[in-house]
């Protein structure tokens, strides 16, 4: 996360400008602290607050208030004068009700005398947890993107984190052979947080049962932040300790904070097996003492009466997780669904923007506060944190804004000529017809197909997309038995990209280098995907409809149309020089698609290869 | 579909493309499911909750005891008949207790009010007392918040 020159940087450079502030020379702070950025989330708010009319979408905690009957029972904490110390593992009715509910709702088992300890959130649970089990230099495992705190938490306690990627593709499950991959003698534990903060995701059965494995194979423990648990809404949560082969080497960290809605009582809790849970309990009892004693009390009104409070707030959320999660998708902004916590993490790569970039600019324009993804790791560039914890007419108009601002995006890219542009729709025209999209930057086509019927009768192409998304084609055509020159040299240039209201166009010339047999023509093509209905939807992935208009070789106007169904079968038709062109296309394998032409009347078969970034 | 009227009881002007984004049902079967419940009752009326308080208009709430003696064969209900037909009746209720009737009337003034009782309520045949009780501040009305609400405390941007 922060380079040594960074540091090294500072270091030079502080002890002169303490000089000229008039104050003596000190010596430099903790190296480890220093040398640990400030929270990218921190920056945000510093410009967020000072705007009016923000929705902000950048919280990371409910906007409900903390039930009355909690309150209410903490007010009668405070009145009848419980604001005294606890015990250093907190007070034995709250723990023996923590570890009652483990196990009703998991089938975990601790024992709350000697396993469950009272701690001040889980950001001290996980603060003590990092500190019992390392030794300096011991390696962390940190699946990413992830909570802000996780990566600087383990260096702070003298740990080396060891960040593995994940991706939207697969909605970030952690995939345990990187995990694997990434286990030296070193490793001491792998953290992570399932449901998740910022991505929503929630790991599988089979992912946590695959790292426990790892965890017993390897011998490395496993710190499990569930404090999302009570806000999963597809599935049921999954406690880390009851997958079998886990308990002995796991830490459960929770807390009151998002299922009760009790973020600023600092209240939460660490189970763990005997010999962890007593140390923790040590560092806690020097640095800590104990949770916050009225917190303490409101919690145990918490478990006690405010499961009907809960379920009225997950579904809630739940209700506003569809609404903005559909949003998101319809605005252009691709987003997995996120089964849990109550963040949505939609990729903004269409924009071309960076992840900064477009939090910023959706501030300054807009006026919408999302996070930026990078502020979770590297692995969420390219992302942005929203978080669905807002009131419902705010989203909607949250979703407004976002929409306009994407469409101008859109829009600019018409200005921005050469602007880097990427994750466009597919281009996956047939033969002639161009359908307003180029292919993605830096990706590359190959297609062959011959006539079985008439040996000669064959056609090849081959495209690259350059960085800068100008589409070069090399074409072989040899329809005709008497053809002659029969390759061409052609550019496409794209224009705007399928964003919100705004098709995709580009702009094109066939034949550039006169070697072919079809003189020059230029081109003009627009295309866009159609809006499907849920029931359409069941069946067909992708409608799309191209139209344009060209010079000599395409002789006038030309039109296409292009159905991706559930299952993998393309369809493809274009109706041009006035002539119908028909393409099935069913993929084999990864890139390799076989097909299947009508063209001119005519039978093709053939291979299509693409490698779309 | 108990989702539909959980959303509908929070904001009755919801339309169904909106409560089928909020709960993944389509449209179609959000519409259709409505219209019979409308149908069947179960939806009665959409209101509008107005405070009225607000705008300046002057509303006198009255809560009226009523005790009657019950007659053989028809219990309370010709009374509470008799009772809810007035339009300034906005709510009558058997309850237990000392009294018998519960009824909630509205009126422009005090003397409006005081007439009601004295001269349709008391001369009602086996009404045997009233008790009135007038509305002199409205905290939280059918489950809506009159007070002043909670401000939202939290940060812009928090992790």
């Amino acid at each position: 996360m922060t380079t040594p020159n960074v540091h090294s940087h500072r270091h030079l450079e502080q002890p002169a400008t303490r000089m000229e502030s008039g104050r003596p020379p000190v010596k430099p702070l903790n190296t480890v602290v220093e040398a640990c950025p400030p929270s990218g989330i921190r920056r945000f708010f510093d410009i967020a607050r000072q705007m009016e009319n923000v929705i902000s979408l950048g919280v990371g905690e409910p906007d409900f208030v903390t039930p009355w009957r909690i309150r209410e029972a903490g007010i009668w904490a405070l009145e009848h004068g419980y604001t005294t110390y606890t015990s250093n593992n907190g007070l034995l009715p709250l723990r023996e009700r923590i570890c009652a509910r483990l196990q009703q709702r998991y089938g975990a088992s601790y024992d709350p005398a000697t396993e469950c300890l009272i701690t001040v959130g889980v950001s001290e649970g996980l603060d003590l947890a990092l500190r019992v089990l390392l030794n300096p230099g011991d390696e962390v495992i940190v699946p990413e993107p992830c909570y802000v705190s996780y990566v600087p938490m383990v260096r702070f306690a003298g740990g080396v984190p060891v960040l593995i990627p994940t991706g939207s593709t697969d909605g970030f499950q952690i995939d345990p052979e990187r995990v694997e991959a990434a286990v030296t003698p070193r490793t001491k534990a792998l953290l992570l947080g399932s449901p998740s903060n910022p991505t929503g995701s929630v790991q599988p059965r089979e992912v946590l049962q695959a790292l426990v494995d790892l965890a017993n194979r390897h011998d490395f423990y496993l710190i499990s932040d569930e404090i999302y648990d009570r806000l999963t809404y597809l599935g049921e949560h999954i406690c880390m300790a009851s997958i079998p082969g886990a308990r002995e080497r796991t830490i459960v960290l929770n807390g009151f904070s998002k299922a009760y809605a009790m973020t600023g009582w600092r209240i939460g809790y660490a189970c763990a097996p005997e010999p962890i849970a007593t140390l923790m309990t040590r560092v806690h009892q020097y640095t800590m003492l104990c949770a916050p004693h009225i917190a303490q009390m409101a919690a145990i009104e918490a478990l006690d009466h405010a499961e009907g409070d809960v379920e009225h707030m997950v579904a809630d959320y739940n209700r506003r997780r569809r609404l903005f999660v559909n949003g998101l998708n319809r605005i252009g902004l691709d987003c997995h669904e996120p089964a849990g916590a109550f963040y949505a993490f939609p990729s903004i790569r269409r924009t071309g923007l960076d992840s900064e970039t477009f939090a910023e600019r959706l501030l300054m324009e807009e006026r919408v506060a999302v996070v930026p993804g990078n502020a979770f790791g590297a692995s969420g560039e390219g992302f942005v944190r929203c978080s669905y914890a807002t009131a419902l007419p705010q989203l909607e108009e949250a979703l407004e804004r976002m929409g306009r601002f994407v469409t101008r995006i859109g829009l600019a890219c018409l200005l921005a000529f050469g602007v880097l542009m990427s994750g466009m729709a597919r281009a996956d025209r047939m033969l002639f017809a161009p359908d307003g999209a180029a292919l993605p930057p830096d990706s590359f086509r190959l297609e062959y197909a011959i006539n079985p019927e008439r040996r000669n009768a064959s056609f090849a192409w081959a495209q690259y997309a350059s960085p800068d998304g100008i589409e070069m084609e090399l074409h072989r055509l040899d329809l005709e038995r008497d053809t002659k020159n029969r390759y061409a040299f052609n550019l496409q240039y794209p224009l705007l990209q399928d964003l919100g209201a705004t098709p995709a166009l580009s702009v094109g010339a066939r034949d550039l280098t006169l070697t072919g047999q079809e003189r020059l023509s230029l081109f003009f093509a627009a295309g866009k995907s159609v809006p499907l209905s849920d029931r359409q939807a069941r069946l067909v992935k992708e409608l799309r409809w191209s139209a344009g208009i060209g010079t000599s070789f395409f002789n006038g106007a030309f039109l296409g149309a292009r159905v991706r169904f559930r299952g993998g079968l393309t369809v493809i038709t274009e109706l041009v020089r006035y002539r119908p062109n028909v393409a099935l296309a069913f993929p084999l394998v990864r890139n390799l698609q076989a097909r299947a032409y009508s063209f001119d009347g005519n039978l093709f078969f053939g291979l299509n290869y693409a490698l779309i970034r | 579909m108990r989702q539909i009227l959980t959303i509908l009881e929070q904001n009755a002007l919801a339309t169904p493309a909106q409560i089928a984004a909020q709960t993944g049902i389509d449209v179609e079967t959000v519409t259709r499911q409505i219209a019979q419940w409308e149908r069947e009752g179960v939806i009665r009326r959409y209101k509008t909750v107005i405070d009225w308080e607000r705008l300046g208009e002057e509303q006198v709430w009255a809560y009226i005891d009523v005790k009657v003696t019950p007659e053989r064969g028809v219990g309370f209900d010709d009374v509470a008949e008799r009772i809810y037909r007035y339009p300034e009746v906005r709510s009558v209720y058997l309850v237990s207790g000392a009294q018998d009737l519960r009824c909630v009337v509205v009126g422009k003034s005090l003397r409006e009010i005081a007439d009601f009782v004295a001269q349709k309520l008391a001369t009602i045949d086996r009404v045997t007392a009233t008790a009135t009780h007038f509305l002199l501040k409205r905290y939280k009305d059918d489950g809506e918040i009159f007070a002043e609400t909670e401000e939202d405390h939290r940060l812009m941007v928090t992790p």
